[in-house]
């Protein structure tokens, strides 16, 4: 066997693992799909249909017509939105003192917002709710993007480990031609932190968009509810419409899945970027 | 270039100041519908009582069909308990399972906003009890005609030391659902639908194994029932057993007329393939095998009812569940409404109650199949002909009436959350064959054991 082949072999042996995975990744998408465009009776038939007979559209309908799928999508996105570039904003700054400017007890105040990061966030769910009952946040949206924003401690982590990389000397450079930290901040550190703010982003967006047990807490009004938690009342206790749930369910994935798409060169370059220069 | 950030930096500041600050007047615990709201007018104006309307809020699983059968319901009631200066209304709380709506439901109660009323799950009436979450309604109980009920529903996990704290929104039994075309086509008999005199279990296995066919995507199996520790005791005490515990939750499991149980199950899943396991109902789950007429007998919850009754490639049946004679009986499941411990309305809350329990808003319940089977006899005997549908024949109906008289409380206990994984994976474990009856029967004996120490 020559060379050639043998890389060709061994080529074709781990595309087929490579395409193994990827179809255990993708069949539940287009389980998820090719369901919902079915009517209740054949769900379950036996054998399976991957291309539905007859296929219809009734889910959808139903869909936006039994809940009010819309107005939750926009909650989810402005709310999502909010997280995105709050978060960006103010975990950039705080990285950038973290990485860059010297002042006392800096490591120790890192060490401390480190920390926040064991903390599962269900075991201060209650009591932040009887906090936030007690200033009246209860069923509006504050709570949902002021402490993910403020204390974000892992958007911190991740740009200051990438800020840190970055020589000094830019830094100096710009001090010796005058220029202030927030200059310096803004027109030196925040482009050249382009790919990580994008994959922390991304990764803001979809953890914001996918929460379900914050809002379920924090939210009582059925028009201000996220497109998690309406997903979740498509679902009678005991029994299910699985054409009407996937149907909401392949509609609520839709934004995340673009926005992966979109923004998937940035976010595997940003990964790569802050594993090597963390 | 500072300058060319700034304005966006500033305009992402406002829309999250925008969106933070998104309240549109209702209050920090109030969650009030369109229909509610109109509904909730015409009450004020219908009130001629002087002095303040009570609102109270009832805390329930905001599915659509759910709500829209509740908001129907409020539409009637209200209008009674106008007279009273009572108003309710829902707090629909979002949740695809009792876990996170018991999260919920806490949440409000820490923080001083508990509804009046809530529904929950029967499973959480134990520990809810223990830690003096919810309100005794014990002394209530006499303003209601309990003649005018199912007895057996008033029981279960809601009564501990003769106190009781909550009232059944519903009831399930369980029964022997089986595949009367399968039966025709092995020549058998179909199983008893006589609950005093019930096809014993030893019996349901022999039939099992004869109705067991094919292999792979075409076999047909035997047997299947529900695997919790829940679905265990009307087979235990049905077979002439002492149940899976004792008064103070000791587990029973290895004494001898228990074990038989789970040597006959065994015997099913191991040696005589008729019975399916966990592998078998990982694409398909049980009541869709039975549904797709692939499962001959189906021991399960009538919460299926609504599933079932839709069937059309067979002839369905209802048998009662296997036991011995005189010995037949049918675990309970009921969900509860309850008031709060931390409610601040709990006179009002019982009123409402009161009102659900009410004929008109039982028979609302009950013809949109919300809530299980409704806890009045008259609205059932009204009713059930549409509930269990036209493909069950006349005996099906009294035999699935009947296993509402035979109701056993089910084996909860504060614990019942965390064990009952652990004691169906020892399940899973004896029905595939990987331990013995005595090695899994034992491993579960000591998972209660254990479980129920620690929580108490």
């Amino acid at each position: 066997m020559t060379f050639k082949m043998k890389r060709y072999i061994s080529h074709a042996f781990i595309h087929l693992i490579l395409l193994s995975i990827t179809m255990i990744t993708v069949i539940p998408l287009l389980w998820m799909i090719t369901t919902s465009l079915k009517t209740p009776d054949n769900v379950m038939r036996m054998p399976p249909q991957w291309i539905p007979d007859p296929i219809t559209l009734d889910s959808y309908y139903e869909a936006f017509t039994v809940q009010p799928l819309t107005r939750s999508l926009i909650n989810s996105l402005l709310i999502a939105l909010a997280n995105v570039f709050g978060t960006l904003l103010f975990s950039s700054m705080a990285a950038f003192a973290f990485a860059k400017l010297r002042f006392r007890g800096k490591n120790l105040v890192f060490m401390i917002l480190l920390t926040s990061l064991t903390v599962p966030s269900q075991v201060t769910l209650i009591p932040m709710y009887v906090a936030y009952s007690r200033i009246g946040w209860v069923d509006t949206y504050l709570p949902l993007i002021l402490p993910n924003v403020l204390l974000n401690a892992y958007g911190v982590f991740m740009i200051r480990q990438f800020m840190a990389g970055v020589p000094d000397a830019y830094m100096e450079a710009a001090r010796i031609d005058g220029a202030g930290y927030a200059r310096i901040f803004c027109v030196i550190y925040l482009p050249l932190c382009k790919q990580i703010l994008i994959t922390l982003g991304l990764y803001n967006f979809i953890n914001s968009w996918n929460n379900f047990l914050t809002p379920l807490v924090m939210l009582n009004s059925t028009e201000k509810f996220t497109v998690s938690l309406l997903l979740s009342t498509y679902k009678v206790m005991y029994n299910i419409n699985w054409s009407l749930l996937m149907a909401a369910s392949t509609v609520s994935v839709l934004p995340t899945m673009i926005l992966f798409f979109l923004a998937q060169k940035h976010f595997v370059e940003g990964i790569t970027v802050a594993g090597v220069k963390g | 270039m500072l300058k060319k950030f700034m304005p966006v930096w500033s305009m992402l500041i406002c829309l999250m100041v925008l969106v933070g600050c998104t309240n549109t007047g209702t209050s920090s615990s109030g969650n009030t519908s369109e229909s509610q709201e109109s509904s909730a007018s015409g009450v004020e104006n219908e009130s001629s009582t002087a002095g303040p309307l009570e609102t109270v809020q009832i805390a329930i699983s905001a599915s659509a069909p759910t709500v829209e059968g509740m908001n129907e319901v409020l539409d009637v009631i209200n209008a009674r308990l106008a007279e009273k200066n009572i108003q309710a209304e829902l707090l629909e709380i979002p949740s695809d399972g009792w876990v996170p709506f018991y999260q919920k439901l806490m949440a409000l109660q820490a923080a001083g906003n508990a509804p009046g009323l809530a529904q929950i799950a029967e499973f959480y009436m134990p520990v809810m009890i223990s830690k003096n979450q919810i309100t005794d309604l014990t002394d209530k109980l006499s303003e209601l005609n309990m003649e005018d009920y199912f007895d057996k529903a008033f029981q279960g996990a809601s009564v501990v030391d003769g106190k009781t704290y909550g009232i059944p929104s519903g009831q399930y039994s369980v029964v022997m659902y089986f595949n009367k075309d399968l039966f025709d086509a092995a020549g058998l008999a179909y199983p008893s639908q006589d609950w005093d005199n019930p096809t014993t279990l030893q019996e349901v296995a022999e039939m099992a194994r004869q109705l067991t066919s094919g292999s792979g995507a075409d076999k047909i199996y035997g047997f299947g029932t529900h695997t919790s520790i829940l679905h265990i005791e009307h087979y235990l005490k049905g077979n002439g057993g002492p149940g899976v515990y004792d008064e103070n939750y000791k587990c029973l499991l290895m004494e001898p007329l228990n074990l038989e149980v789970y040597q006959i199950f065994g015997q099913m899943a191991v040696q005589d393939k008729s019975m399916l396991n966990s592998n078998d109902t990982k694409v398909m789950g049980a009541a869709d095998l039975f549904k797709e007429g692939r499962l001959a007998i189906y021991v399960d919850g009538t919460w299926n009812q609504s599933a079932f009754r839709d069937i059309d490639k067979f002839t369905p049946g209802i048998a009662a569940v296997p036991g011995k004679a005189g010995k037949g009986c049918s675990a309970s499941f009921l969900d509860q409404w309850i008031i709060p411990a931390g409610s601040e309305q709990k006179d009002a809350a019982w009123q409402i109650i009161k009102e659900i329990l009410a004929e008109d808003s039982q028979t609302i319940l009950f013809d949109r199949s919300l809530f299980g089977i409704t806890v009045r006899q008259d609205v059932l005997e009204q009713s059930l002909d549409g509930f269990v549908g036209p493909k069950f024949d006349e005996a099906d109906r009294e035999v699935f009436v009947e296993s509402l008289n035979r109701l056993i409380p089910a084996p909860y206990t504060p614990a019942y959350s965390e064990l009952n994984p652990r004691y169906t994976a020892e399940l899973s474990q004896l029905t595939l064959g990987t331990l013995s009856v005595e090695e899994a029967v034992s491993n579960m004996v000591e998972i209660c054991d254990t479980m129920n120490a620690r929580e108490n």
